[in-house]
């Protein structure tokens, strides 16, 4: 087993507990939903399906305490005195809790995918007959395909974001001694406000790329946004393997 | 490996551990590096192990840059349990053998028993006696070039204490293996180290070959201790 698959499966196995209460209680909003849906109406409890959506933020705690975890558990010799580059030692911290993203995604989105069918085939009656043109999307324009790109930009975009933020907080918690819980909000606060700061002349200076990108070109315009608060998080995720990989002390 | 340190100066907070450092460990022998609490003996292992920058100074390993590549020859052994308290013993060599070139397993299953552990204990359910063992069997199950043991016999019941040293004994690999080894308990080392540093308030007090410096001083490396570091 390679250095970094072995890292990578100790960091899955460290954010066990964390995981396996996300994951369940996603899976369990699912059958909650699916359950009801099951009649063929439209359900209130179906709301529920955006709340899997909301795990950003908690994945980006799960991230600062996985690293900041390595001091506190006395465990930060072991971890960097390992013969891999610091960057790896981060990143497949990063891997782990993206792995956990993804699950809780692709549990959810496909809950949204038969729901989203669902309703479309409930309306199918109210449509022109065949023959007329893109009969399954004509209700709203918006189809399958539509529907996993937009929650995967979103839900990918904020993570991204997210998580960048939480790598630079944590690190800069690595580094300083005190002050830590204002670091943390800080930077939060502070990469954020930095992040909407920037945002119209940079999504105006991509806007105009993304319109051919997408299936639905509805959905051109919030594409902009997503690839831009990707890229911020990846911009921050950099510089908190920067100052880790320079300052950071066992 | 030879371990060529100049000049190396680490502060923490603007106040210096390490002042201005310069020594070279000779290659293939046991160096003691003793001095008090706050002598700055752990900060030098750590620069050298690759865990912390220094402020000022470098190290060269066998002419490297520390870095991972030199990271892969070191067994580091810290003053504190590093280990992470949620794997079994099994599970953590097993974790650490990916990572070390020339891991042998059945060596390790040697040691774990000479140490007498048990691969499927909880390491948060071992005592501090069981865990400095441990770390004794995560350094030699492997070929390692340099060793280096921070404070090992630090809180340790006397018949951990005797283990350890045994299997120091027994495991060291005599012109392969550098084994740097810091200390403020010198009576325990007083026959196992070859080559002194003394370190006092992050400087270099005293150095040399044992022998030399106990003819010298015409006394125990003990006694030089008290003599110049106290």
């Amino acid at each position: 087993m390679s250095p970094h698959i072995a890292l990578y499966l100790k960091e899955l196995k460290g954010i066990r507990l964390v995981s396996a209460v996300l994951v369940v209680a996603t899976v369990a909003i699912v059958l909650v939903v699916l359950n009801d849906a099951s009649d063929g109406g439209v359900h209130a409890s179906m709301v529920l399906l955006f709340l899997p959506y909301l795990s950003p933020p908690v994945l980006a705690g799960v991230l600062i305490h996985s690293i900041t975890q390595e001091w506190s558990g006395n465990t930060q010799h072991q971890w960097l005195a390992l013969p891999v580059p610091r960057a790896a030692l981060l990143l497949t911290k990063v891997a782990a809790v993206l792995t956990l993203a993804a699950a809780v995604f692709l549990v959810d989105t496909f809950a949204v995918h038969m729901i989203y069918e669902q309703v479309l085939a409930t309306v199918e009656g109210f449509l022109p007959p065949p023959g007329f043109p893109s009969s399954r999307s004509a209700p709203t324009g918006f189809d399958a395909q539509d529907l996993w790109a937009a929650a995967l930009s979103m839900y990918g975009s904020i993570t991204v974001l997210l998580l960048g933020l939480g790598l630079a907080a944590a690190t800069l918690k690595t580094v300083a001694s005190r002050f830590l819980g204002l670091i943390t909000v800080s930077v939060f606060l502070g990469g954020l406000w930095l992040t909407s700061w920037f945002a119209p002349s940079v999504t105006g200076m991509i806007g105009t790329l993304e319109t051919g990108a997408m299936y639905n070109p509805n959905l051109a315009a919030a594409f902009d946004g997503y690839l831009y608060m990707t890229f911020m998080g990846v911009a921050f995720g950099a510089a908190g393997i920067f100052i880790f990989d320079r300052y950071a002390d066992a | 490996m030879r371990v060529e340190v100049d000049n190396l100066w680490k502060r923490y907070r603007g106040t210096p551990a390490l002042r201005g450092v310069s020594l070279g460990f000779a290659s293939g022998c046991v160096t003691g590096v003793l001095g008090e609490n706050g002598s700055g003996k752990s900060t030098l292992f750590r620069i050298i192990a690759g865990v912390t920058r220094p402020s000022d100074g470098t190290v060269h390993i066998d002419g490297r840059d520390v870095g991972p590549l030199t990271r892969g020859e070191t067994a580091y052994l810290p003053e504190t349990d590093s280990f992470y308290a949620w794997m079994s013993v099994g599970e953590q060599l097993d974790f650490l053998a990916t990572f070390y070139h020339g891991w042998d397993p059945d060596k390790a299953r040697e040691l774990i028993d000479f140490m007498k552990l048990t691969p499927g204990h909880r390491i948060s359910e071992l005592s501090q006696g069981q865990r400095a063992r441990l770390k004794i069997v995560a350094a030699f199950a492997w070929p390692s070039r340099l060793v280096v043991m921070d404070e090992p016999f630090n809180g340790i019941d006397p018949p951990s204490r005797r283990r350890i040293l045994q299997a120091l004994v027994r495991e060291y690999r005599v012109d392969t293996q550098t084994i740097l080894l810091s200390t403020h308990m010198v009576d325990e080392v007083e026959e196992l180290v070859e080559h002194v540093v003394y370190l006092r308030d992050g400087q270099i007090a005293l150095q040399g070959r044992a022998d030399d410096l106990r003819q010298q001083k015409g006394g125990s490396l003990s006694e030089i201790f008290e003599e110049v570091v106290l």
